[in-house]
Protein backbone atom coordinates (compact mmCIF):
# COMPACT_ATOMS: atom_id res chain seq x y z
CA UNK A 1 0.00 0.00 0.00
CA UNK A 2 1.59 3.18 -1.04
CA UNK A 3 0.46 6.92 -0.45
CA UNK A 4 0.43 9.11 -3.26
CA UNK A 5 -1.12 12.72 -3.37
CA UNK A 6 -2.45 13.68 -6.60
CA UNK A 7 -1.95 17.76 -7.95
CA UNK A 8 -4.98 18.60 -9.73
CA UNK A 9 -5.71 22.77 -9.05
CA UNK A 10 -8.51 23.08 -11.47
CA UNK A 11 -11.68 25.09 -10.87
CA UNK A 12 -14.63 22.53 -9.84
CA UNK A 13 -17.12 24.10 -12.36
CA UNK A 14 -14.28 24.07 -14.92
CA UNK A 15 -16.40 21.53 -17.05
CA UNK A 16 -19.79 23.63 -16.23
CA UNK A 17 -18.06 26.50 -17.44
CA UNK A 18 -16.71 25.01 -20.68
CA UNK A 19 -20.48 23.79 -21.25
CA UNK A 20 -21.52 27.21 -20.74
CA UNK A 21 -19.01 28.82 -22.99
CA UNK A 22 -19.52 26.34 -25.70
CA UNK A 23 -23.88 27.70 -25.08
CA UNK A 24 -22.28 30.87 -25.83
CA UNK A 25 -20.42 30.40 -28.47
CA UNK A 26 -23.39 28.70 -30.21
CA UNK A 27 -25.77 31.54 -29.88
CA UNK A 28 -23.86 34.26 -30.35
CA UNK A 29 -22.88 32.17 -34.30
CA UNK A 30 -26.58 32.81 -34.55
CA UNK A 31 -26.79 36.24 -33.38
CA UNK A 32 -28.70 35.11 -30.01
CA UNK A 33 -27.88 37.64 -27.35
CA UNK A 34 -28.82 36.00 -24.23
CA UNK A 35 -29.36 37.73 -20.72
CA UNK A 36 -29.47 36.16 -17.56
CA UNK A 37 -31.95 38.09 -14.61
CA UNK A 38 -31.33 37.78 -11.49
CA UNK A 39 -32.27 39.32 -8.36
CA UNK A 40 -34.61 38.81 -5.27
CA UNK A 41 -37.96 36.93 -5.51
CA UNK A 42 -40.46 39.81 -5.96
CA UNK A 43 -38.31 42.87 -7.62
CA UNK A 44 -40.09 42.49 -10.89
CA UNK A 45 -38.67 39.96 -13.23
CA UNK A 46 -41.50 38.60 -14.61
CA UNK A 47 -42.85 42.52 -14.95
CA UNK A 48 -39.84 43.60 -16.24
CA UNK A 49 -40.07 40.92 -19.31
CA UNK A 50 -43.81 41.73 -19.63
CA UNK A 51 -42.92 45.08 -20.34
CA UNK A 52 -40.06 44.58 -22.63
CA UNK A 53 -41.68 42.23 -24.79
CA UNK A 54 -44.65 44.92 -25.26
CA UNK A 55 -42.21 47.24 -26.22
CA UNK A 56 -40.49 45.56 -28.39
CA UNK A 57 -43.15 43.58 -30.04
CA UNK A 58 -42.60 43.69 -33.67
CA UNK A 59 -38.80 44.88 -33.51
CA UNK A 60 -37.03 42.03 -31.57
CA UNK A 61 -37.56 38.53 -31.92
CA UNK A 62 -36.93 37.41 -28.40
CA UNK A 63 -37.91 34.03 -25.79
CA UNK A 64 -37.71 33.19 -22.54
CA UNK A 65 -36.29 30.39 -19.99
CA UNK A 66 -37.99 31.17 -16.97
CA UNK A 67 -36.55 29.40 -13.33
CA UNK A 68 -38.47 28.55 -10.41
CA UNK A 69 -38.79 26.17 -7.53
CA UNK A 70 -42.67 25.53 -8.37
CA UNK A 71 -45.39 26.22 -10.81
CA UNK A 72 -45.74 27.40 -13.91
CA UNK A 73 -47.02 30.91 -13.05
CA UNK A 74 -44.40 32.63 -14.73
CA UNK A 75 -44.73 31.12 -17.92
CA UNK A 76 -48.48 31.38 -18.32
CA UNK A 77 -47.79 35.26 -17.19
CA UNK A 78 -45.75 35.38 -20.36
CA UNK A 79 -46.75 33.02 -22.83
CA UNK A 80 -49.30 35.61 -24.32
CA UNK A 81 -46.87 37.93 -24.96
CA UNK A 82 -43.49 35.90 -25.58
CA UNK A 83 -42.31 31.97 -26.56
CA UNK A 84 -41.28 30.78 -23.33
CA UNK A 85 -40.46 28.13 -21.18
CA UNK A 86 -40.65 27.07 -17.37
CA UNK A 87 -37.61 25.10 -15.74
CA UNK A 88 -38.74 23.96 -12.61
CA UNK A 89 -36.15 22.65 -10.44
CA UNK A 90 -37.99 21.12 -7.71
CA UNK A 91 -35.96 22.79 -5.22
CA UNK A 92 -32.87 23.87 -6.45
CA UNK A 93 -31.70 27.71 -5.50
CA UNK A 94 -30.15 28.41 -9.02
CA UNK A 95 -30.01 27.28 -12.60
CA UNK A 96 -27.14 25.66 -14.14
CA UNK A 97 -25.98 25.20 -17.70
CA UNK A 98 -27.51 22.07 -17.86
CA UNK A 99 -31.45 23.25 -17.12
CA UNK A 100 -30.72 25.89 -19.54
CA UNK A 101 -29.64 23.58 -22.21
CA UNK A 102 -32.63 21.65 -21.95
CA UNK A 103 -35.00 24.33 -21.74
CA UNK A 104 -33.33 25.58 -24.85
CA UNK A 105 -34.29 22.38 -26.75
CA UNK A 106 -37.36 22.66 -25.32
CA UNK A 107 -38.09 25.86 -26.60
CA UNK A 108 -37.46 24.20 -29.76
CA UNK A 109 -34.15 26.52 -30.60
CA UNK A 110 -35.58 29.17 -32.44
CA UNK A 111 -33.67 31.95 -34.30
CA UNK A 112 -33.78 34.50 -31.69
CA UNK A 113 -32.64 37.88 -31.13
CA UNK A 114 -32.80 38.15 -27.69
CA UNK A 115 -32.80 35.21 -25.35
CA UNK A 116 -33.47 35.90 -21.44
CA UNK A 117 -32.90 33.65 -18.95
CA UNK A 118 -34.96 34.51 -15.91
CA UNK A 119 -33.20 33.32 -13.20
CA UNK A 120 -34.68 31.53 -9.23
CA UNK A 121 -35.06 34.49 -7.20
CA UNK A 122 -32.18 34.41 -5.00
CA UNK A 123 -29.24 37.00 -4.78
CA UNK A 124 -27.18 34.20 -3.62
CA UNK A 125 -26.63 31.21 -5.06
CA UNK A 126 -27.50 32.45 -9.14
CA UNK A 127 -23.93 34.35 -8.66
CA UNK A 128 -21.54 31.36 -8.98
CA UNK A 129 -23.48 29.57 -12.32
CA UNK A 130 -22.54 30.66 -15.75
CA UNK A 131 -25.55 29.94 -17.71
CA UNK A 132 -24.29 30.97 -21.16
CA UNK A 133 -25.34 34.18 -21.06
CA UNK A 134 -23.80 37.29 -22.84
CA UNK A 135 -24.43 39.50 -20.27
CA UNK A 136 -25.96 39.43 -16.36
CA UNK A 137 -28.49 41.53 -15.08
CA UNK A 138 -29.08 41.93 -11.64
CA UNK A 139 -32.33 43.50 -10.94
CA UNK A 140 -32.87 45.74 -7.71
CA UNK A 141 -36.68 46.97 -6.31
CA UNK A 142 -37.27 50.28 -4.31
CA UNK A 143 -38.99 47.67 -1.90
CA UNK A 144 -35.89 45.74 -0.68
CA UNK A 145 -33.75 48.82 0.45
CA UNK A 146 -30.70 50.30 -0.96
CA UNK A 147 -27.95 48.81 0.67
CA UNK A 148 -28.32 45.23 -0.94
CA UNK A 149 -25.53 45.79 -3.32
CA UNK A 150 -22.57 45.84 -0.41
CA UNK A 151 -24.88 42.79 1.39
CA UNK A 152 -24.38 40.79 -1.63
CA UNK A 153 -21.27 41.38 -3.51
CA UNK A 154 -20.69 38.52 -5.33
CA UNK A 155 -23.91 38.80 -7.37
CA UNK A 156 -23.31 42.62 -8.14
CA UNK A 157 -19.76 42.19 -8.89
CA UNK A 158 -20.50 39.47 -11.36
CA UNK A 159 -23.38 41.79 -12.88
CA UNK A 160 -22.78 43.58 -16.18
CA UNK A 161 -25.74 45.57 -15.77
CA UNK A 162 -28.39 46.93 -12.93
CA UNK A 163 -32.00 47.76 -13.61
CA UNK A 164 -33.58 49.68 -10.78
CA UNK A 165 -37.11 48.38 -10.46
CA UNK A 166 -40.40 49.98 -9.11
CA UNK A 167 -39.49 53.36 -9.06
CA UNK A 168 -42.75 54.54 -9.24
CA UNK A 169 -42.87 53.72 -5.69
CA UNK A 170 -40.34 56.26 -4.77
CA UNK A 171 -42.24 58.81 -3.36
CA UNK A 172 -43.28 56.13 -0.91
CA UNK A 173 -40.65 54.90 0.48
CA UNK A 174 -37.03 55.59 2.47
CA UNK A 175 -35.11 54.01 -0.69
CA UNK A 176 -31.61 56.31 -1.51
CA UNK A 177 -31.26 56.01 -5.15
CA UNK A 178 -28.13 57.59 -4.78
CA UNK A 179 -26.88 55.50 -2.29
CA UNK A 180 -27.78 52.39 -3.83
CA UNK A 181 -26.00 53.08 -7.27
CA UNK A 182 -22.85 54.21 -4.98
CA UNK A 183 -22.53 51.15 -3.55
CA UNK A 184 -22.98 49.00 -6.34
CA UNK A 185 -20.28 51.19 -8.08
CA UNK A 186 -18.34 50.46 -5.56
CA UNK A 187 -18.40 46.49 -6.16
CA UNK A 188 -18.27 47.18 -10.01
CA UNK A 189 -17.73 49.91 -11.21
CA UNK A 190 -18.58 49.20 -14.91
CA UNK A 191 -22.18 48.76 -14.30
CA UNK A 192 -24.90 50.03 -16.95
CA UNK A 193 -27.69 51.25 -14.48
CA UNK A 194 -31.24 52.18 -15.40
CA UNK A 195 -34.14 53.08 -13.72
CA UNK A 196 -37.23 51.86 -14.42
CA UNK A 197 -40.99 51.01 -13.37
CA UNK A 198 -42.56 48.13 -15.33
CA UNK A 199 -46.56 50.12 -14.01
CA UNK A 200 -46.02 53.40 -15.29
CA UNK A 201 -43.28 52.38 -18.07
CA UNK A 202 -41.21 54.71 -17.17
CA UNK A 203 -37.35 54.02 -18.32
CA UNK A 204 -38.52 50.96 -20.16
CA UNK A 205 -37.92 52.44 -23.34
CA UNK A 206 -34.23 53.52 -22.64
CA UNK A 207 -33.64 50.12 -21.28
CA UNK A 208 -35.36 48.50 -24.50
CA UNK A 209 -32.94 50.53 -26.82
CA UNK A 210 -30.05 49.56 -24.38
CA UNK A 211 -30.95 45.71 -25.35
CA UNK A 212 -31.03 46.32 -28.91
CA UNK A 213 -27.58 48.40 -28.95
CA UNK A 214 -26.38 45.25 -27.13
CA UNK A 215 -27.86 42.76 -29.60
CA UNK A 216 -26.13 45.06 -32.29
CA UNK A 217 -22.90 45.04 -30.70
CA UNK A 218 -22.78 40.74 -30.27
CA UNK A 219 -23.81 40.70 -34.36
CA UNK A 220 -20.98 43.33 -35.69
CA UNK A 221 -18.21 41.02 -33.31
CA UNK A 222 -19.67 38.12 -34.56
CA UNK A 223 -19.22 39.11 -38.31
CA UNK A 224 -15.74 40.97 -37.28
CA UNK A 225 -14.39 37.46 -36.33
CA UNK B 1 -27.48 26.21 -0.19
CA UNK B 2 -26.00 25.34 -3.21
CA UNK B 3 -23.00 23.74 -1.21
CA UNK B 4 -24.53 20.53 -1.64
CA UNK B 5 -24.36 20.78 -4.84
CA UNK B 6 -21.13 21.70 -5.89
CA UNK B 7 -19.71 19.28 -3.11
CA UNK B 8 -21.50 16.49 -5.06
CA UNK B 9 -19.65 17.95 -8.48
CA UNK B 10 -16.25 17.94 -6.40
CA UNK B 11 -16.91 14.26 -5.16
CA UNK B 12 -17.56 13.08 -8.84
CA UNK B 13 -14.30 14.72 -9.68
CA UNK B 14 -12.46 12.94 -6.83
CA UNK B 15 -14.21 9.86 -7.56
CA UNK B 16 -12.96 9.89 -11.14
CA UNK B 17 -9.41 10.52 -10.47
CA UNK B 18 -9.48 7.72 -7.85
CA UNK B 19 -10.43 5.24 -10.36
CA UNK B 20 -7.98 6.47 -12.52
CA UNK B 21 -4.72 5.75 -10.57
CA UNK B 22 -6.81 2.37 -9.33
CA UNK B 23 -7.30 3.64 -5.80
CA UNK B 24 -7.90 1.35 -2.71
CA UNK B 25 -8.85 4.65 -0.67
CA UNK B 26 -9.27 8.56 -0.35
CA UNK B 27 -7.16 9.58 2.53
CA UNK B 28 -7.59 13.45 1.81
CA UNK B 29 -9.45 15.58 -0.27
CA UNK B 30 -7.76 19.44 -0.61
CA UNK B 31 -9.49 22.41 -2.02
CA UNK B 32 -9.30 26.18 -2.05
CA UNK B 33 -11.93 28.76 -1.31
CA UNK B 34 -12.40 32.42 -0.97
CA UNK B 35 -14.45 35.42 0.09
CA UNK B 36 -15.88 35.47 -3.15
CA UNK B 37 -16.14 32.01 -3.89
CA UNK B 38 -19.94 32.27 -2.89
CA UNK B 39 -19.90 29.46 0.11
CA UNK B 40 -19.89 28.80 3.46
CA UNK B 41 -17.19 26.65 4.79
CA UNK B 42 -19.14 24.91 7.65
CA UNK B 43 -22.09 24.00 5.63
CA UNK B 44 -18.99 23.12 2.91
CA UNK B 45 -17.58 20.62 5.50
CA UNK B 46 -21.16 19.28 6.56
CA UNK B 47 -22.21 18.35 2.74
CA UNK B 48 -18.41 16.75 2.48
CA UNK B 49 -19.16 14.64 5.45
CA UNK B 50 -22.90 13.45 3.89
CA UNK B 51 -21.51 12.45 0.77
CA UNK B 52 -18.01 11.51 1.20
CA UNK B 53 -18.67 7.86 2.30
CA UNK B 54 -19.09 6.79 -1.02
CA UNK B 55 -15.59 7.44 -1.92
CA UNK B 56 -13.44 4.54 -1.84
CA UNK B 57 -11.58 3.69 1.56
CA UNK B 58 -15.21 5.28 3.43
CA UNK B 59 -12.79 7.57 5.72
CA UNK B 60 -11.81 10.97 3.86
CA UNK B 61 -10.52 13.78 5.54
CA UNK B 62 -11.30 17.40 4.08
CA UNK B 63 -9.01 20.11 3.92
CA UNK B 64 -10.01 23.67 3.25
CA UNK B 65 -7.41 26.16 2.61
CA UNK B 66 -9.08 29.66 2.67
CA UNK B 67 -7.20 32.58 0.54
CA UNK B 68 -7.88 36.40 0.75
CA UNK B 69 -9.65 37.21 -2.39
CA UNK B 70 -6.66 39.40 -4.26
CA UNK B 71 -6.73 41.18 -7.36
CA UNK B 72 -3.89 42.70 -9.66
CA UNK B 73 -4.58 46.61 -10.39
CA UNK B 74 -4.70 47.33 -14.31
CA UNK B 75 -4.20 50.89 -13.58
CA UNK B 76 -0.64 50.94 -11.30
CA UNK B 77 -0.09 46.82 -12.00
CA UNK B 78 0.04 46.28 -7.77
CA UNK B 79 -0.89 43.16 -6.29
CA UNK B 80 -3.57 43.89 -3.70
CA UNK B 81 -5.75 42.38 -1.50
CA UNK B 82 -9.63 43.24 -1.61
CA UNK B 83 -10.58 43.67 1.94
CA UNK B 84 -14.37 43.82 2.77
CA UNK B 85 -15.75 43.75 -0.75
CA UNK B 86 -14.14 47.33 -1.51
CA UNK B 87 -13.03 46.73 -4.73
CA UNK B 88 -10.10 49.26 -5.67
CA UNK B 89 -6.82 49.62 -5.66
CA UNK B 90 -5.56 49.77 -2.48
CA UNK B 91 -2.38 51.56 -3.73
CA UNK B 92 -3.21 53.90 -6.03
CA UNK B 93 -7.35 54.21 -5.79
CA UNK B 94 -8.23 52.72 -9.14
CA UNK B 95 -11.06 50.76 -9.48
CA UNK B 96 -9.61 48.69 -12.62
CA UNK B 97 -9.05 46.05 -10.92
CA UNK B 98 -8.46 42.04 -12.05
CA UNK B 99 -9.25 39.19 -9.27
CA UNK B 100 -6.65 36.89 -9.33
CA UNK B 101 -7.70 34.29 -6.30
CA UNK B 102 -9.99 34.23 -3.39
CA UNK B 103 -13.44 34.06 -6.09
CA UNK B 104 -12.70 30.03 -7.39
CA UNK B 105 -13.83 26.66 -5.26
CA UNK B 106 -10.54 25.23 -6.57
CA UNK B 107 -9.79 20.99 -6.01
CA UNK B 108 -6.07 21.02 -4.96
CA UNK B 109 -4.76 17.84 -4.17
CA UNK B 110 -6.41 14.57 -3.96
CA UNK B 111 -4.27 12.03 -1.52
CA UNK B 112 -4.92 8.31 -2.05
CA UNK B 113 -3.60 4.67 -1.24
CA UNK B 114 -3.12 2.74 -3.95
CA UNK B 115 -1.19 -0.65 -4.59
CA UNK B 116 1.60 0.79 -6.75
CA UNK B 117 2.63 4.16 -7.62
CA UNK B 118 4.56 6.28 -5.34
CA UNK B 119 5.34 9.86 -4.55
CA UNK B 120 3.92 13.31 -6.24
CA UNK B 121 2.36 12.75 -9.46
CA UNK B 122 0.25 14.57 -11.89
CA UNK B 123 -2.95 13.97 -12.86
Amino acid sequence: MTKTTIRVNRDIQAEKRERAAAFREKLSRQGTLVLNLVSSPGTGKTALLEAIAKELKGRLRMGVLVGDLATDRDAQRLAPLIPVEQLTTGGACHLEISLVEQGWQKLGEPELDILFIENIGNLVCPASHDLGEHMRVSLLSTTEGDDKPGKYPKMFRTSDALVLTKIDLLPYLPFRVEAAIEDARLIQPDLDIFHTSAITTEGIPDWCEYLEQQRQKLVASVQTS
Amino acid sequence: MHEFSLVKSLLRQVNEIAEQHGATCVEEVKIEIGPLTGVEKILVQEAFELLSPDLPGSDCRLTIIEVPLQAICNSCGKSIVVQNFQFQCTACGSPNIRITSGDAFRLLDVTIDTELTTGVTEP
